[in-house]
């Protein structure tokens, strides 16, 4: 419990402290900020485009999509913002970075994803907690379960990322096809759930697991399905865990020194 | 010569790459089975365009995609070289950094052709179950039309990978690219079917259709006349971004010999 409590204080420092960090850079982080708004802001004309074709996909319509891309973006903003460190978890493999963590207090993880921060981030986690609020407003969805989807999403998303990243353990200059994965991972999120059917539905709950970062809350919203939302946390948890102790299983290969290389 | 050389170098170079050319189509296929699945319901649910046969926009959906998986991800390269200072190393040499780059683009461009081209055919006809109703003279049209869509998909790369110097980070100049190019490329929805307030007659003469829409669209009507005009407007994109592209790597360089790398 004593070692539960100070890894807590641990992940909670080092959280102030990139936030501190990323916030440093004022004018950058605003300009960012507001490129990212506006980068968002065209993409929802898409839907408006897909939805003046299919107005009603499945029972999926343009407020689902809405809410869906609201969630996938305030995940990408919040995993860039607090966990940056995840998606560079590849790269520093490659070069040999993760040495330094093996030398600060224990859990690895947490110094490595929590040690670096992208102030774009920001500009996303605003951008999709609005694109929310709005839905929340116009569409007339409740209110009260938006904050705990915006964390199950960001733990779906953050676990995803490792899981991915954690293959750079076996693959060597993995950086950017991880990167590739992780946005189509987030791009994927906003894609009506009724067309995940069969196969593709295996992989949307499992391998790329789109459908507890945004189906299942979407799902929950309207329906206001309780098992199926128990059954999403429970995945979110197994999911958690795997991706956790996968990328301790790569770490333990890294520490080995079997990953062999030259630097020049 | 020498560009021809530094292609070759890269095409090599490219192919070489096995896990991150698989790890790419995997992911190029996975989106092509998600889009295919959401035209797919649009069509049961009765919303299809009566003028446009299913097998045909899941064809279409499958190429859009693949446009933006056959270009490397040169962006990343130049944003990598402008922060880390690289840059001034190459800019001794004797040959122009930018085309030195876009060369070893296209060397890793003409790669994924290769493997692109071969490979999707049957992958893509395993997911629909039929081939386009315009068949192999429409396919190949497609295929020409995106070979100089890639080319020019390049050219934005090198623009957002420029940026680097005033925005520190190119990925979100990039991603903002990226965005326009689904709104007004007509990557999830053909240019024809989008609403009368963003007409067709428009959005075709725009660089994004040019990337995506005009060439992939002409599965729908593989027409003499309908392919020497998507190229004629590609070529003419190419030769304006070409040229912005000179202009804007002149300024890059005057920043460079100002202010130091």
């Amino acid at each position: 419990m004593a070692e539960f409590v100070s890894n807590i204080r641990f992940f909670l420092a080092l959280v102030r402290m990139t936030f501190k960090s990323a916030t440093g850079q004022r004018s950058a982080m605003l300009i960012r900020a507001i490129f990212s708004v506006t980068t968002h802001l065209i993409y929802i004309p898409v839907w408006y485009v897909v939805f003046s074709v299919a107005p009603d996909l499945g029972g999926w319509r343009l407020e689902h999509a809405l809410y869906a891309y609201g969630l996938a973006i305030a995940c990408w903003g919040f995993v860039s913002l607090f966990a940056f460190g995840l998606r560079m978890i590849p790269e520093q493999i490659d070069h040999g970075e993760l040495d330094s963590y093996l030398t600060l207090p224990k859990p690895v993880l947490l110094s490595a994803a929590f040690s670096s921060s992208k102030n774009t981030g920001l500009g996303e986690l605003l951008f999709g907690i609005c694109l929310l609020a709005f839905c929340c407003v116009k569409y007339d969805f409740s209110w009260i379960p938006m904050p705990f989807f915006l964390v199950m999403g960001s733990v779906v998303f953050a676990s995803g990322i490792l899981f991915f990243a954690t293959l750079g353990f076996w693959l060597k200059q993995f950086i950017g096809s991880a990167e590739e994965i992780y946005f189509n991972f987030n791009l994927m999120a906003s894609r009506p759930a009724p067309i995940f059917t069969g196969a593709l539905k295996v992989v949307a709950l499992t391998l790329v697991p789109v459908s507890l970062m945004s189906h299942v809350p979407i799902d929950f919203v309207v329906h206001h399905h309780w098992q199926t939302l128990v059954f999403a946390i429970v995945g979110v948890a197994s999911y958690s865990l795997l991706s956790v102790s996968f990328f301790y299983l790569g770490l333990r290969f890294y520490e080995s020194g079997n990953r062999f290389g030259i630097k020049g | 010569m020498k560009y021809y050389h530094f292609a070759r170098i890269a095409f090599g170079d490219h192919l070489n790459n096995r896990l991150r050319i698989f790890t790419r189509y995997l992911v190029f296929l996975l989106l092509d089975w998600v889009m295919i699945a959401m035209w797919s319901l649009i069509y049961k649910s009765g919303y299809g365009p009566a003028s446009i046969y299913f097998r045909d926009m899941a064809w279409y959906m499958a190429f859009a995609q693949m446009m933006f998986f056959l270009s490397p991800r040169l962006f990343v390269v130049i944003d990598s070289d402008v922060r880390s200072g690289n840059i001034g190393y190459f800019l001794n040499r004797p040959i122009p950094y930018l085309w030195m780059r876009f060369a070893e683009g296209v060397g890793a461009l003409a790669g994924n052709l290769l493997i692109y081209y071969v490979v999707s055919l049957p992958f893509i006809y395993l997911m629909i179950g039929d081939w386009p109703t315009g068949g192999w003279i429409a396919i190949t049209s497609v295929f020409g039309g995106l070979v100089l869509a890639s080319v020019l998909h390049l050219l934005f790369q090198i623009f957002a990978g420029l940026s680097t110097f005033w925005t520190n980070d190119a990925v979100f100049i990039y991603h903002s690219y990226q965005k326009f190019c689904l709104l007004l490329g007509g990557i999830y929805v053909p240019l024809s079917l989008y609403p009368s307030f963003i007409p067709e007659s428009v959005l075709k003469f725009l660089p994004f259709a040019s990337l995506v829409g005009n060439p992939v669209g002409l599965l729908f009507h593989p027409t003499w006349w309908g392919v020497l005009e998507v190229l004629a407007l590609q070529m003419f994109w190419l030769g304006f971004v070409g040229v912005c592209l000179s202009m804007f790597y002149q300024m890059c360089l005057r920043k460079v010999e100002v202010h130091g790398g």
